[in-house]
C-alpha cells in the first residue's frame, strides 16, 4: 500500500489517500474502512441518457465518486473489496443520494475520510505501508491423502487448494493400489502448487506435515514474521493459563476488570472486533488498546485470517496476560452474553 | 364489433347456474382410472339402472373422502408388495413359487398378484399359475359372473390388499374364489359405492334409500350389496360366484370411502359362509344384513369400525371413546358367526407404514437432532402363531346363534379387541416416534422383515455358523518405534507357517542387499517400498494366525509418532492389545519417558476400549536374559498401566526375543528357562478372552479402506470391521453420510468368500450401487431402518492427558474417530467433572488443565457419522490430538 497524502486534524477527523497494490492491501483496506466513512474513488457507473427524440441509451462511464459507506463486503478468496453506499457529491452523471457500489481496484488511488481516526486505524496504515512486511510464503501442509496449499502473508493465510484423496491402504500381498493412489495424490498436489503459487512473487515453499510448527528449526526461521509473533503470543497466553491461571484471562468482562487494575502486560485482540458495525463497540475496544499501551503494556492485534486469530476469536476475541495474579477475577463468572449463544 | 361486445357482456352466470357443480368436477373423483366412453353410455345389455346415472344426490362430503383416499391408494402403487408374516419355510416356498410363476408368465405378472395367488393356492405353484392365467382373461370371468357384475365393478383388489396385507392369507380355501378376489383387473375402474350397490342389487327401491342415507353410506350400502343373496335365494345358484366377486368390490369401495375394512371382512366371510352352506343358509345370512341398513342410525357401528382405520377422522373418533358394539346385537352375531374360534390379528393402521418409518429415520439421522430415547431399537414382537385372515374350517360357523348370549357378549368383546375396535384413547398417535412402539412383524415390508427376522436369530445363526470354529479376536500390536513390533509379529507368523520358507528366503536376500538383514521378519508386514526403505511401519498391516483356541486377526500398528493417526485406527478395531517394549538398556527408558510412544500408545489403546493388554518384553537377549531387567520393566510398567486404567489381572508380561524367536512358540534358551516358566507368547495370546459381540444391534460397519475390486469386476471393495449386527450377501445397506442404498455383492473374510459375517469380523465387502469416488473413509454402512447419526456438533466427556497447554474454548484440535481424522474446535467448556465420581466440580470453567476431566462441546469441520457411547461403545469413543500429541480421549454423550 502506498500512502499518498494524509491530513488528519488534532481532533481525529481527516482524510487519507492510499493506493492499494496487492491482495493483502485489500485486507488492510477492509479493516480500515468502516460504516459511515466516506470514500472517494474512481469507479465505473452505468449512465442512462435520454436523447431529444425520447429514445434512451445507456453507457458505462468512468467517474470519480464520493460515497458514504453503508455495507462493506470482502471476499477473502479473491481479495476483492466492495463498498456500497450513497453518493454525497453530485456530479454530471450521478445524482446526490443515489446508491453506488465501488470496487476498490488495485493501483488506483482512493481517499478515505473518517470522522475519527483512532490509534488502531492509524497503526493499520503504518503496517500496510511497511514494505518489509511484504513477504509471501507458500505452504503445503500434507497428511496422507489430504493436502492444503496455502499462501501465508503478513496478515493472511489463504487456503488456495484443498486436496482430499482416498488412498487405498496397504493390503496383505498387494501394495500396488496403495502405491498408485499415493502417486496420484502427489501428482494432484504438484498440479495444485503449479496452479496456485505465483513463483515470481513467492520466495519459498514450505512442504510440511501438520506438526511442522512444533519443529524448532522451522520456528526459528519464521520467528520474525508477524504471523509467528501472533502464534507465539497466543502460546504464551496458554502457557501462563496452564501454570498460573490467575494471570491469564479471556473474555471482555475479565479483561476490562484486569485493565482497571492496570494489570495487563500483553493484550491480545482480534481485528474482528474493530470491524464491528457499531461505533460504540469499536470505540470500546480502541479505548482498551489505548489504555493498555498507556499503562506500558503491549497490545497485539491479531489478524482474523490467520489460524491464531481464528483461535483467539473463538476465545471471545480478547485475552490478556497480566503482570501480577488477580485471583479474585477467577471466581467471577464468565460474561453471560458471550456464553449464552 | 358490436356483436362481439354483445357476446362479451352476456351474463353466463345465469345460464350456467351450477356450472361448477358439473364441470368443476373431475371424473377422477369418481374413477380410479379415466372411464371409457362406455361408462357414460346407456347400454341395455348391461342392465344399467337409470338411477346409477343420477349424480345429484351424491353429497359433496363423500366425494372428497373418495378422492382423498384414491390419492392415497395412488401413492401406494409404488410400494413394494406386502407379504403377510410367514415362517422361514413358507417364505422360501413363496419365493420359489414366485420364481416359477415368473418363469412361466414373464414380467407381466405383478409381484403382488403372484404372491396372492401363491398364498391362495397354498404354495402350490401349479394351482396359482392356473388361477393367474384364468384371471388374466377377463372376458371369461365376465361370462361366469353374469351381467350383474360389470367390468367397472371388478375391484382393484390390489389397492385394498396393500392396505391390509395380513388379510390376504392362505385361508382362502376355495381356490377359485380366492383367485377371483385376489385377481386384479388392471383395467377396472373403481366404482362409486352407490353405483356399485345399485347395480348389484338391481333394486330401484333400495337405491332410492341410498340417496337418503348418503352421509354415512358405507355400511348401509354394504349391507345392501349383501342383499344380493336374496336374489340368489330366488334360485340362482350359479351366481354364488358373483357375490364373492362383489365382495371385494365392496371392500375396495369401503376402504376408499371410509376404510372400514373389518366390515368388509365380515361380509366376505359372510359370503364364504354363503358359499359354504349353499343357498340353504344364505337366506338367513342375508337377513342379518338387511337389518343393518334399516337401522336408522348406523353411526355406532361406524364408530367401531373407524377405530382402526387409517383416516385421521377415524382416529379422532376412536380416541373419543365412543360406544362400539352396544347397539348392534345383530351385527355382533354376525361377527360371532365368522369369528368362531379363530383369532384374528388385524393390520394396525395406526402404526406408521414401514416406508414412513424408514424415511422419518433417514431424515432424523440427517438432521441429527434426535434425542436418545427415540433411538431405542425397535422391539420386535416375536411372531406368534396368529391366524391372520379367515379360516373357513372353523366348525362352529353355523352354530353361533342366539342361544348363548352371555358368552357371545364376552366373545364379541374379545373379538372386537382383537380387531382393534376397542382402541383405548391412549393409543399412540401416528405422530409420535415409531420406535417407541412395538411394531408388529408383519407391519414391515419384505426387505425390512427379512433383516428384522434375521436379526432375531442372529444369535442362533451365529451359533450355527461359528459354533464349531475358534473364537475370533482382533489383536493390535503397539509400542514405541523400533521396539520390534513388526519383527516380532513377522517372526511369529513365520513360525506359525503363515509365511512360506521360500518367501522368507526372498525377504532375507532382499533385506541383505539393502544392508538391513535384521528387518527381514518385519518385511512380512511392512510391504510397501517406503516402509522397507525407511525401516519403519507406516500404516497398519493386517494378517491372520491361529492359536489353539482362537483365530487372531493381527493388526500391526506403526510406532512412529508421525503415524499415530494410523495407530489409532488400528487400535480402534482391536479387542485386545500387545504392548511391545524394548528391554535394551536405555531403549526402554526412551520409549517410556515422556515423549516416548510407550505411554501414549498404552493410554490410547486403553482409551479406545481395550482392557486386556499383553506386555511383550522384547530383545531380552540383548541384556543376557536378565531376570532383574525383566522384573524392573514389569514393575515400572505395572505401576503406570494401573494408573492408566488397566486392571492388574488383565495385564501379563512375557519375555521374548523377536529376532531370534525365543519364547514365541517355544522357549528353549536355558538362560531364560532357568527363571521363567510362564507361557510363551502364543500361549499367552491364546489366553485372551474374546469380548462380547454386539450381534443383536443394528448393522454398523465403518469403512476404513476403499479400493477397486481386484477381480476386475465393477463395484468397489470396502474394508473394515463390522461393529455390530450381521451382514449377508444381497443385503441392502445404507451408506452414511452419503445417504445412498448399496447392495452387498460379496463378503470376504481373510480373502475367503463367505455368505455372512458377524459383529467383530474384519471383512472386505464388494458392493454395488454407490460410486467409488463418492465414498469417503469413515463413512458407515448401516441398517436402512436404523441409520447412524450424522453430525458436526457433539457433546462429549473428555479426559485430558498430560498436556502442556490447557484446553480452552476455541481450541483447535484434530479428532481421531475410527479411520477418520477431522479438524475440530472445542466450542464450549460446559463443566469440569471429577475424574472418577463424575461429579461436577465447576460449571463453565475457563480452561481444562492436564489430568482433569470435563464436559465439552465440539464442533467438527464437516459432518461425520457418530454414535453415542452408551449405544455403541466402540463408535462412541474418539481421541483428541493437537500439535502432534494426544491431548485427550473423549466419549460422545450427546449428538446435537
Amino acid at each position: 500500500m502506498k500512502l499518498v497524502s494524509r491530513y488528519i486534524d488534532r481532533d481525529g477527523t481527516g482524510r487519507v489517500a492510499l493506493i492499494p497494490e496487492n491482495p493483502e492491501d485489500m485486507w488492510h483496506a477492509y479493516n480500515l474502512i468502516s460504516h459511515g466513512d466516506t470514500i472517494r474513488a474512481s469507479t465505473i457507473r452505468k449512465v442512462q441518457t435520454e436523447s431529444a427524440t425520447g429514445s434512451s441509451s445507456s453507457s458505462r462511464v468512468r467517474t470519480m465518486l464520493t460515497i458514504e459507506v453503508e455495507t462493506i463486503d470482502f471476499d477473502t478468496q479473491a481479495c476483492v473489496l466492495r463498498l456500497k453506499g450513497r453518493n454525497v457529491e453530485e456530479n454530471q452523471y450521478v445524482k446526490m443520494g443515489a446508491y453506488h457500489t465501488v470496487d476498490i481496484e488495485p493501483n488506483r488511488k482512493f481517499s478515505l475520510t473518517k470522522a475519527c481516526w483512532d490509534v488502531v486505524a492509524l497503526e493499520r496504515i503504518d503496517m500496510a505501508c511497511d514494505p518489509s512486511q511484504n513477504a509471501d510464503v507458500a505452504a503445503v501442509i500434507m497428511h496422507e491423502g489430504l493436502a492444503n496449499v496455502c499462501l501465508v502473508t503478513g496478515a493472511m493465510t489463504l487456503v488456495r487448494a484443498k486436496i482430499d484423496v482416498t488412498i487405498p491402504r496397504k493390503r496383505k500381498g498387494s501394495t500396488s493400489q496403495h502405491e498408485k493412489g499415493l502417486q496420484k495424490f502427489y501428482d494432484t498436489v504438484l498440479q495444485a502448487i503449479l496452479r496456485h503459487v505465483n513463483f515470481e512473487v513467492t520466495r519459498c515453499i514450505l512442504l510440511a506435515s501438520p506438526e511442522v510448527l512444533a519443529d524448532p528449526a522451522v520456528t526459528s526461521r519464521m520467528a520474525d514474521t508477524k504471523a509467528m509473533a501472533e502464534v507465539k503470543a497466543l502460546e504464551n497466553f496458554y502457557a501462563v493459563l496452564q501454570t498460573e491461571p490467575s494471570r491469564a484471562f479471556y473474555g471482555l468482562k475479565h479483561v476490562l476488570k484486569a485493565n482497571e487494575g492496570q494489570a495487563i502486560d500483553t493484550l491480545l485482540v482480534s481485528d474482528n472486533l474493530f470491524r464491528s458495525q457499531s461505533v460504540e463497540e469499536r470505540k470500546k475496544y480502541v479505548k482498551l488498546v489505548e489504555s493498555v499501551r498507556d499503562n506500558g503494556g503491549v497490545a497485539r492485534i491479531f489478524s482474523s485470517l490467520h489460524v491464531s486469530g481464528e483461535q483467539l476469536m473463538q476465545l471471545t476475541g480478547v485475552a490478556a496476560v497480566l503482570r501480577f495474579p488477580m485471583p479474585e477475577l477467577e471466581d467471577e463468572p464468565l460474561d453471560s452474553d458471550e456464553d449464552s449463544e | 364489433m358490436a356483436r362481439h361486445r354483445n357476446v362479451r357482456t352476456m351474463n353466463y352466470d345465469e345460464e350456467y347456474d351450477g356450472y361448477d357443480d358439473v364441470y368443476g368436477h373431475s371424473v377422477e373423483d369418481d374413477f380410479a382410472s379415466s372411464p371409457s366412453m362406455q361408462h357414460f353410455l346407456y347400454d341395455r345389455s348391461q342392465e344399467h339402472q337409470m338411477s346409477a346415472y343420477i349424480q345429484s344426490d351424491i353429497p359433496e362430503e363423500e366425494e372428497e373422502l373418495t378422492s382423498e383416499d384414491q390419492s392415497k391408494n395412488g401413492a401406494d402403487v409404488g410400494a413394494p408388495p406386502r407379504i403377510p408374516p410367514l415362517g422361514e419355510l413358507e417364505q422360501a416356498q413363496l419365493y420359489s413359487c414366485l420364481d416359477l410363476l415368473r418363469d412361466r408368465m414373464g414380467d407381466a405378472l405383478s409381484e403382488q398378484a403372484g404372491i396372492n395367488a401363491i398364498l391362495a393356492s397354498n404354495f402350490d405353484a401349479e394351482k396359482a399359475l392356473d388361477q393367474l392365467l384364468r384371471n388374466s382373461v377377463p372376458s371369461s370371468l365376465k361370462k361366469i359372473s353374469k351381467p350383474t357384475i360389470k367390468e367397472k365393478t371388478v375391484p382393484s383388489v390390489q389397492a385394498l390388499e396393500r392396505s391390509a396385507p395380513n388379510h390376504i392369507m392362505p385361508s382362502f380355501k376355495q381356490n377359485s374364489l380366492a383367485s377371483n378376489i385376489s385377481m386384479t383387473n388392471p383395467l377396472s375402474a373403481k366404482p362409486k359405492l352407490a353405483d356399485l350397490a345399485k347395480i348389484s342389487l338391481g333394486n330401484p327401491n333400495l337405491s332410492k334409500s341410498i340417496g337418503s342415507n348418503v352421509v354415512r353410506p358405507s355400511l348401509s350400502e354394504l349391507a345392501r350389496v349383501n342383499l344380493q343373496p336374496q336374489n340368489l335365494n330366488g334360485g340362482y345358484v350359479p351366481h354364488l360366484r358373483t357375490i364373492t366377486n362383489q365382495v371385494p368390490n365392496v371392500r375396495a369401495g369401503i376402504s376408499e370411502s371410509d376404510g372400514s375394512l373389518n366390515l368388509a371382512l365380515a361380509l366376505r366371510s359372510k359370503c364364504s359362509v354363503v358359499e359354504g352352506r349353499k343357498r340353504t343358509q344364505s337366506a338367513n345370512v342375508s337377513e342379518d344384513f338387511t337389518n343393518i341398513p334399516m337401522t336408522p342410525d348406523s353411526r355406532p357401528i361406524d364408530m367401531a369400525l373407524v377405530c382402526y382405520q387409517a383416516s385421521p377422522l377415524g382416529r379422532v373418533l376412536a380416541t373419543n371413546g365412543l360406544p362400539s358394539t352396544t347397539l348392534f346385537p345383530k351385527f355382533k352375531q354376525s361377527l360371532m358367526a365368522w369369528n368362531g374360534s379363530v383369532t384374528i390379528k388385524p393390520f394396525d393402521f395406526t402404526s406408521p407404514s414401514p416406508d414412513d418409518l424408514i424415511r422419518s429415520r433417514l431424515l432424523e439421522a440427517i438432521r441429527g437432532s434426535v434425542t436418545r430415547e427415540e433411538r431405542i431399537p425397535v422391539k420386535v414382537v416375536p411372531t406368534k402363531k396368529v391366524a391372520t385372515g379367515f379360516s373357513l374350517t372353523s366348525t362352529n360357523l353355523n352354530t353361533a346363534t342366539d342361544s348363548q348370549p352371555a358368552k357371545q357378549e364376552l366373545a364379541i368383546e374379545e373379538t372386537s379387541r382383537q380387531l382393534g375396535f376397542l382402541r383405548t384413547p391412549g393409543a399412540t398417535p401416528r405422530s409420535t416416534s415409531p420406535a417407541e412402539r412395538e411394531i408388529t412383524p408383519f407391519a414391515t415390508p419384505k426387505s425390512q422383515s427379512r433383516s428384522r427376522e434375521s436379526r432375531l436369530d442372529v444369535a442362533s445363526e451365529y451359533a450355527k455358523e461359528r459354533g464349531g470354529t475358534k473364537a475370533l479376536l482382533n489383536l493390535v500390536v503397539v509400542g514405541h518405534v523400533d521396539a520390534g513390533k513388526s519383527t516380532l509379529m513377522g517372526h511369529l507368523l513365520f513360525r506359525l507357517g503363515q509365511v512360506s520358507a521360500k518367501q522368507m528366503h526372498k525377504y532375507e536376500q532382499e533385506s541383505k542387499k539393502l544392508g538391513k538383514q535384521s528387518f527381514m521378519y518385519a518385511w512380512v508386514l511392512d510391504e510397501t517400498g517406503e516402509e522397507r526403505s525407511r525401516g519403519i511401519t507406516m500404516d497398519v498391516a493386517q494378517s491372520q494366525f491361529e492359536t489353539e483356541s482362537k483365530s487372531i486377526t493381527l493388526l500391526d500398528a506403526p510406532g512412529h509418532r508421525d503415524f499415530i493417526p494410523n495407530m489409532i485406527f488400528g487400535a480402534a478395531q482391536a479387542d485386545v492389545a500387545l504392548l511391545v517394549v524394548d528391554a535394551t538398556t536405555g531403549e526402554f527408558e526412551t520409549g517410556f519417558e515422556s515423549g516416548g510412544q510407550t505411554r501414549e500408545h498404552a493410554l490410547l489403546v486403553r482409551s479406545l476400549g481395550v482392557s486386556q493388554l499383553g506386555v511383550v518384553v522384547n530383545k531380552l537377549d540383548m541384556v543376557g536374559w536378565s531376570r532383574d531387567r525383566f522384573n524392573e520393566i514389569s514393575a515400572r510398567l505395572g505401576a503406570f498401566l494401573k494408573q492408566a486404567g488397566y486392571k492388574e489381572q488383565d495385564v501379563f508380561y512375557v519375555p521374548v526375543s523377536g529376532l531370534s524367536g525365543e519364547n514365541l512358540t517355544i522357549s528353549s534358551e536355558p538362560k531364560l528357562t532357568e527363571w521363567y516358566s510362564g507361557p510363551t507368547l502364543l500361549q499367552a495370546i491364546d489366553k485372551f478372552r474374546p469380548p462380547e459381540r454386539a450381534l443383536n444391534r443394528p448393522v454398523r460397519f465403518v469403512i476404513s479402506d476403499i479400493f477397486k475390486s481386484v477381480g476386475g469386476s465393477s463395484g468397489c471393495c470396502l474394508a473394515g470391521r463390522l461393529e455390530s449386527g450381521m451382514i449377508q450377501t444381497t443385503d441392502k445397506l445404507l451408506i452414511m453420510p452419503l445417504n445412498e442404498v448399496i447392495q452387498i455383492k460379496n463378503i470376504a473374510i481373510n480373502d475367503n468368500s463367505t455368505g455372512s459375517c458377524f459383529a467383530g469380523d474384519q471383512i472386505v465387502l464388494t458392493v454395488s450401487g454407490a460410486d467409488l469416488s463418492d465414498v469417503s473413509l469413515g463413512s458407515v454402512l448401516c441398517d436402512p431402518s436404523l441409520p447412524i447419526k450424522v453430525t458436526s456438533r457433539i457433546q462429549a466427556r473428555v479426559v485430558i492427558f498430560n498436556v502442556d497447554i490447557p484446553i480452552t474454548k476455541g481450541y483447535p484440535v484434530v479428532i481421531h474417530y475410527q479411520s477418520l481424522s477431522e479438524a475440530a474446535t472445542i466450542t464450549k467448556l460446559i463443566a469440569q467433572i471429577h475424574k472418577s465420581t463424575g461429579e461436577v466440580i465447576r460449571k463453565r470453567p475457563r480452561c481444562l488443565t492436564k489430568q482433569t476431566s470435563g464436559l465439552v462441546e465440539i464442533e467438527i469441520s464437516r459432518p461425520i457419522c457418530m454414535e453415542l457411547y452408551k449405544d455403541y461403545r466402540e463408535l462412541g469413543r474418539f481421541m483428541i490430538r493437537a500439535n502432534g500429541t494426544t491431548i485427550a480421549a473423549g466419549l460422545v454423550t450427546s449428538i446435537m
